[in-house]
């Protein structure tokens, strides 16, 4: 198989009791997990890689493995009730698939939130669960921003810049297809502590309410980028804000990595 | 979002260079080595930073001319004695062509994370792309077993390992065993 007909997954699983055995099996034929082709920072198949350690450091695994169809997860007898974690890996499709079914064995009160591609994420439960797949688009990635530090009164200013003198970025609102994700805006404190937010082609600009108070909740934002020429191998991105406040990035899947306030780079 | 990028960009930076005659059916390792001295405009740090990125196209392109078939070999890999909040790094050296894969055989188990002697896999995070293997840890782990496969045409493979101190990684072939400590460079045949 070609590596061009990957698909990038990220399974977030919540409420994954345990001392169990989970499994996701896919029964559409032509589809499997894979751990992808790719080299370099590639995020590949991974367990918690995620910007900050937002699920904690518990025991939680006892095995995980994959192949074909089937994705299976032991928890262990020492983890919490229920737990929380993060997976990413591939799906390798046959050229004329365009959906996907199979089923899931987790716990009753176990959810997984699966981002296939740029596309809304799917929510499966225990028993059967499907999808349909996204269609392939070449020059646009998601950015994952992860900004931590916030406090009142900040001003967050995200630039990007193209890679290659004669090449051209812009902030997008990602692939346009029906089920896109689009600009999504997270907290991981509940309210999102922002009095403004402005999103152009140049810039994204964060700005917090002023007043008194310490350290605010964290905020996550999807954003998206598109580029020319066809063959641009890599932005840069630039923070401009207090010192701290620290911003990580994710765009497409390559692994994170923290933003300067001189620009850092990222390839795609 | 794409994963075959490299590729559409190697065949699309071969197209600009030379119109007249980009043949449909350019040899990729000849795709490959124009991708590289394409891109004039670009600072020399700069290919530096992407050299990774770049020989993706060219690992797959010469993967797929290598003399040999390409099949996927198992490899288990055993960390053993890894301390609390540090890293164990496995890694392909760069002139290999070979590949980290989950095999291609059907059945239940391909690549597998697990461990029998501690509660749990203490493992912070781990990560596993074509070329790179990593686990983090935040308690000491007694065991960490890891079964893929290698997805290479070549007898045997030369790599990389980089671990804190007191940790043992094992490499199991079919044929032959090794077992590393520190920053090491191994060979093992298949």
């Amino acid at each position: 198989m070609t590596p061009s007909n990957a698909i990038p997954v990220v399974l977030q699983f919540s409420n994954v009791a345990a001392n169990s055995c989970l499994n996701i099996t896919l029964t559409t034929p032509g589809v499997r997990w894979s751990m992808g082709r790719r080299i370099g920072d590639s995020l590949g198949f991974s367990y918690n890689v995620v910007a900050q350690d937002v699920h904690g450091n518990v025991p939680l695994l006892q095995g995980i493995s994959f192949n074909g169809g089937i994705l299976e997860i032991r928890t262990s007898s020492a983890a919490p009730a229920l737990s929380n974690f993060t997976l990413t890996l591939f799906l390798e499709l046959a050229p004329d698939v365009s959906v996907l079914q199979g089923y899931c064995t987790l716990n009753n009160e176990a959810m997984v939130q699966a981002y296939l591609g740029s596309e809304q994420p799917a929510q499966w439960y225990d028993g059967r669960i499907s999808a349909v797949l996204p269609p392939l688009f070449t020059n646009c990635r998601s950015v994952l921003l992860t900004i931590s530090g916030l406090k009142p009164g900040i001003n967050l200013v995200i630039e990007a810049a193209p890679g290659a003198p004669e090449g051209a970025v812009n902030w997008t609102f990602g692939p346009e297809f029906v089920q896109s994700l689009g600009v999504a805006l997270t907290s991981t404190g509940g309210a999102i502590p922002l009095s403004l937010l402005s999103y152009t082609n140049r810039q994204i600009v964060l700005q917090t309410s002023s007043g008194q108070g310490g350290t605010l909740a964290d905020v996550l934002m999807m954003a998206y980028v598109s580029w020319e020429p066809a063959d641009l191998p890599c932005i840069y991105l630039r923070a401009v804000t207090d010192p701290a406040v620290s911003v990580w990035a994710q765009v497409g899947t390559r692994q994170p990595q923290w933003i300067s306030q001189t620009y850092s780079v990222f390839t795609f | 979002m794409a994963s075959g990028t490299p590729d559409d960009a190697s065949a699309s930076a071969v197209s600009a260079a030379e119109p007249a005659l980009a043949p449909v059916a350019t040899p990729p390792s000849e795709q490959a080595a124009d991708a590289d001295n394409h891109d004039i405009a670009m600072s020399e740090a700069m290919k530096q930073h992407l050299v990774s990125h770049l020989n993706e196209a060219a690992l797959h392109a010469s993967m797929a001319e290598n003399t040999h078939e390409v099949v996927c070999k198992p490899l288990r890999i055993t960390v053993q004695n890894l301390r609390a909040n540090s890293k164990a790094l496995v890694i392909i050296r760069d002139d290999q062509r070979a590949v980290w894969s989950e095999g291609d055989a059907t059945g239940l188990v391909g690549l597998s994370f697990s461990t029998s002697r501690d509660p749990a896999l203490y493992v912070r995070n781990f990560l596993i792309n074509a070329r790179e293997f990593y686990v983090q840890t935040y308690n000491t782990c007694q065991e960490i077993l890891v079964s893929l496969y290698v997805r290479t045409g070549q007898p045997s493979l030369r790599g990389r390992v980089d671990l804190p101190p007191g940790a043992i990684v094992t490499l199991q072939s079919t044929t032959e065993r090794i077992s590393l400590v520190g920053l090491s460079a191994f060979a093992i045949d298949f």
